[in-house]
């Protein structure tokens, strides 16, 4: 092949020009810790990831949503434990009732019995940063309503929320209620904390107390026969629901294991499609980096030498 | 003989000189003299040799290589500018990846820096904030976070749609110097084909051929050129005959036997595909640009060079990425307002305390409602807690106390009830791209989250957010992630081809432009050495002149 006066130059530009580019190329990598990072330098890949990056942020999301459904079981478990010792203590209470028990002393125990109520009132109107939360999807108004008598005391409880819960969605395709309606007799759903298909918390202690009040013995023939019982069957009621806070706590954190998991399996996959291997990247560089100086080396000693010297 | 010997070595270094002169033109094929041995002159001895003689001057040109190195040439241009055009494309989409940002913490890490915001990033977060918003549907934080990730989303859909728009404007504007560039070049061929004809008929045209293939290979950085010398029925002075050229470009003879034949132009359409004038060639957004030849509408079809990179980036890169992401965009406005028409704001109004008569079922009049929150328009639905529906018949102003309408229900209003608005859109479906409902944009509370009245029913939110995992008919049955996500990838594949056929183009014109240099390319020390042995023969002819001087002289005193 006959070489030229502008063979020389032209190919060593080339190979200068291809040398810098892949330079600058090991050194972004190197940089950045990315093979690469436009959609052009791998387009498989760069779909692969986008997707799993985009199931990442989704799994994330269904983390916190976990986390806020945790809060919000919570406060309600917090609620919940309230009403149980309320239910604990009015059931101790209409035990004690019998027979021998002087007019002051029944005065007492409904004096106690008219707080709880009072108490239960309060619990179930409880309200924080996610609204009424046993007014079930009528969060933004209070769960019971009441009505008092003459002597301010109450003497009716109704309930004004929803007996549809908010459910909320943990996994795709996977939804929970950690909430339960103040008041529920249908059929459906979560049964009611306060109110059921089996009578009525409120209904149960106003009467326990108002009964008390008259303090005859065919009332307390009905307490310690009728009111007992009912009592007993909110105390199931109650216990019921703790019992649910604890398998939707479970349930809670399985789902949130599984979720983390995904996400660290979907990381691990854009990892080995993205990141770049920084011992072979240094490596690399340094080969380039070695040939772009021999490039420049014997190019410039090719091109010194002339017969002009000579002549 | 030692006359012609010296004229010879002296036009052998006038020619060497010439190629020194032209080392570092690269358009420039070094030439050299071409000689012979004279004829020589009889004697009684026998033909005694009679010196050096000139035949010609040899161009060191190859006709088949010139026409490969045209051709090549014209497609590295198509694929270098297409490249250029796609990255361009590829910066105007805006989709990076970067690691760095994909947590919590590298995200605030990389804030104002750097990050990861393509269009499905911004697709999934819109639909992540329904999610969030599902949790707890009361709250006027996450509304307003579903706000926020729409905002962002209509934005990111917008820009890219109007960035690749200017993209394209701009691709149009560029055709008009292109066309002028080729029809001077056309011009300037044509006259220095001539000047070649000329110049041959008269010996050797070899620095004007330079001159020509200069040209003609700018020419093909622009379009495709197939050319040749064709001989005509004229013979020139040595009774040969001349050679004239014939150009084609893009399958059309632009110059015929020496003849100009034929031009460009270009033909502007507007949006709706009409041909329109435009004044001063300004073109407006929307027109479509089509290059053409003047006389011969049929069989004119580019195959190479920019100009074609460029009809081509536009109409089946840009246009094809820009249309998908409309298309998708057209899809969610469609298919979010298809749902969340259904859903219910939050209790956004509530009657009047000083409401003085009872509204029954088919009550028609005005309403006493406490100040309105937000804009009422003609049409709308307000869903009052007792389940009666009050359909508005006026628009109200925000700030307003009355709303004319039609109450039907089976319960009668009364002060204090409270209402929600319903059968309102989110995107906008009046405006170009995607826009979000004004009235919604400015009060979260008005965003249907839930479906019935209830605040806290997420229904809604729950529908809006799952429809992400929806496979869309209009969509070729994908998500609209998977939509996007394809879009992006497959505009990346193209620019990925582009640059690999570009490489494997770039070798084969290296190759060729090699074979070249080493055929025509001017050498520093050959033509040096060569100026050496002229210069030698130049002196020892002199030389033999100053001899046979001499010889003549002894000759003439040997008489005297």
């Amino acid at each position: 092949m006959r070489v030229t006066s502008n063979s020389f130059p032209t190919a060593l530009q080339y190979q200068l020009e291809s040398l810098a580019t892949k330079q600058a190329r090991l050194q972004s990598q190197a940089a950045t810790g990315q093979r690469f990072s436009a959609p052009s330098e791998d387009p498989r890949a760069t779909r692969k990831v986008l997707e799993l990056q985009q199931e990442t942020r989704r799994l994330s999301q269904y983390n916190e949503n976990i986390d806020l459904s945790s809060e919000k079981l919570n406060s309600v478990y917090g609620a919940i434990q309230a009403v149980k010792k309320v239910s604990d203590r009015a059931g101790e209470l209409a035990t004690m009732v019998d027979d021998m028990k002087s007019r002051d002393q029944l005065a007492a125990y409904r004096q106690e019995i008219n707080q709880l109520i009072e108490q239960t009132v309060q619990i179930a109107n409880t309200n924080n940063q996610f609204g009424y939360i046993f007014s079930g999807t009528k969060s933004n108004a209070e769960a019971y309503g009441i009505t008092r008598n003459e002597n301010g005391e109450i003497s009716e409880v109704e309930y004004q929320g929803s007996t549809d819960t908010l459910g909320i969605e943990i996994a795709k395709g996977s939804q929970i209620s950690v909430e339960m309606a103040g008041s529920n007799t249908t059929e459906s759903g979560t049964q009611g904390l306060f109110e059921t298909r089996e009578g009525s918390f409120f209904s149960n202690l106003i009467e326990l107390r108002d009964r008390l009040d008259s303090g005859t013995r065919e009332d307390v023939a009905y307490i310690r026969e009728t009111v007992t019982t009912n009592l007993m069957k909110d105390e199931s009621n109650v216990i019921y629901h703790i019992s649910r806070v604890g398998a939707l706590e479970a349930r809670l954190e399985t789902a949130k294991t599984l979720g983390t998991r995904r996400i660290t399996a979907a990381n691990e996959f854009v990892s080995k499609e993205v990141d770049a291997d920084l011992a072979k990247t240094l490596v690399k560089l340094n080969e380039i980096q070695t040939a772009y100086l021999a490039a420049l080396k014997s190019g410039s000693t090719i091109m010194n030498q002339s017969l002009l010297d000579y002549v | 003989m030692a006359r012609t010997s010296l004229q010879m070595n002296q036009r052998a270094i006038e020619l060497a000189g010439h190629n020194l002169a032209n080392v570092s033109n690269p358009a420039y094929s070094r030439q050299r003299l071409k000689i012979q041995t004279a004829t020589g002159v009889p004697t009684e001895d026998g033909l005694q040799g009679g010196g050096v003689e000139i035949t010609g001057i040899e161009h060191f040109r190859d006709y088949l290589l010139d026409r490969q190195v045209a051709n090549e040439q014209s497609v590295l241009a198509y694929l270098d500018q297409k490249k250029k055009i796609l990255h361009y494309t590829q910066s105007a989409i805006g989709q990076e990846l970067d690691r760095a940002s994909s947590s919590a913490e590298g995200n605030a890490a990389s804030q104002g820096v750097s990050g990861q915001m393509g269009l499905g990033d911004n697709l999934t977060d819109f639909f992540n904030s329904l999610q969030a918003l599902s949790t707890n549907p009361n709250s006027q934080a996450y509304r307003q976070v579903v706000i926020f990730k729409a905002q962002n989303l209509s934005e990111k859909f917008n820009r890219v749609d109007f960035r690749l728009g200017e993209l394209v404007h701009d691709l149009n504007g560029e055709f008009e110097s292109m066309v002028d560039e080729v029809n001077n070049s056309i011009i300037g061929l044509e006259k220095m084909a001539g000047l070649i004809s000329n110049a041959e008929a008269l010996g050797n045209a070899n620095d004007v051929r330079d001159r020509f293939h200069k040209r003609l290979e700018d020419l093909c950085q622009l379009v495709d050129v197939q050319f040749e010398f064709e001989p005509v029925n004229e013979l020139n002075s040595d009774n040969k005959a001349v050679e004239k050229l014939t150009l084609s470009i893009g399958g059309v003879n632009v110059i015929k036997k020496g003849e100009l034949v034929e031009k460009l132009k270009l033909s502007v359409f507007d949006e709706n595909g009409q041909k329109v004038e435009r004044e001063n060639n300004v073109l407006k957004r929307g027109d479509t640009v089509f290059v053409e030849a003047i006389n011969s509408v049929e069989g004119f079809q580019l195959r190479s060079g920019r100009i074609k990179a460029a009809i081509d980036a536009r109409d089946l890169t840009i246009n094809g990425f820009k249309s998908s992401i409309d298309h998708i965009a057209q899809t969610i406005k469609t298919r979010i307002n298809e749902e969340y028409v259904q859903g219910t704001s939050l209790p956004v109004i509530q009657i009047s305390d000083v409401l003085t008569e009872a509204w029954v079922a088919g009550s028609s009049g005005t309403l006493s409602v406490q100040e309105l929150a937000a804009d009422l328009k003609e049409g709308d639905q307000i869903l009052f807690s007792n389940g009666g529906t009050f359909t508005v018949s006026e628009d109200a102003a925000m700030g307003s106390s009355g709303i004319n309408g039609t109450y039907q229900g089976t319960t009668p209003l009364t002060a204090g009830l409270t209402a929600t608005i319903q059968g309102m859109e989110f995107f906008d479906t009046t405006a170009d791209g995607l826009k979000i409902n004004e009235r919604v944009e400015s009060n979260p509370g008005l965003f249907n989250a839930s479906v019935g009245g209830d605040a806290g029913n997420n229904d809604m939110a729950l529908r809006l957010a799952r429809i992400t995992d929806e496979r869309q008919e209009t969509l070729s049955g994908q998500t609209f992630n998977e939509s996007v996500n394809q879009a992006i990838a497959g505009f990346g594949q193209e620019l990925f081809n582009v640059e690999t056929q570009a490489v494997d183009q770039k070798a084969v014109a290296r190759m060729l432009e090699e074979q070249r240099i080493s055929l025509g390319g001017v050498s520093i020390d050959e033509e040096m050495s060569n100026l050496l042995v002229f210069q030698r023969a130049f002196q020892a002819n002199a030389k033999l002149i100053s001899v046979l001087d001499e010889m003549l002289a002894e000759a003439i005193n040997i008489v005297r």
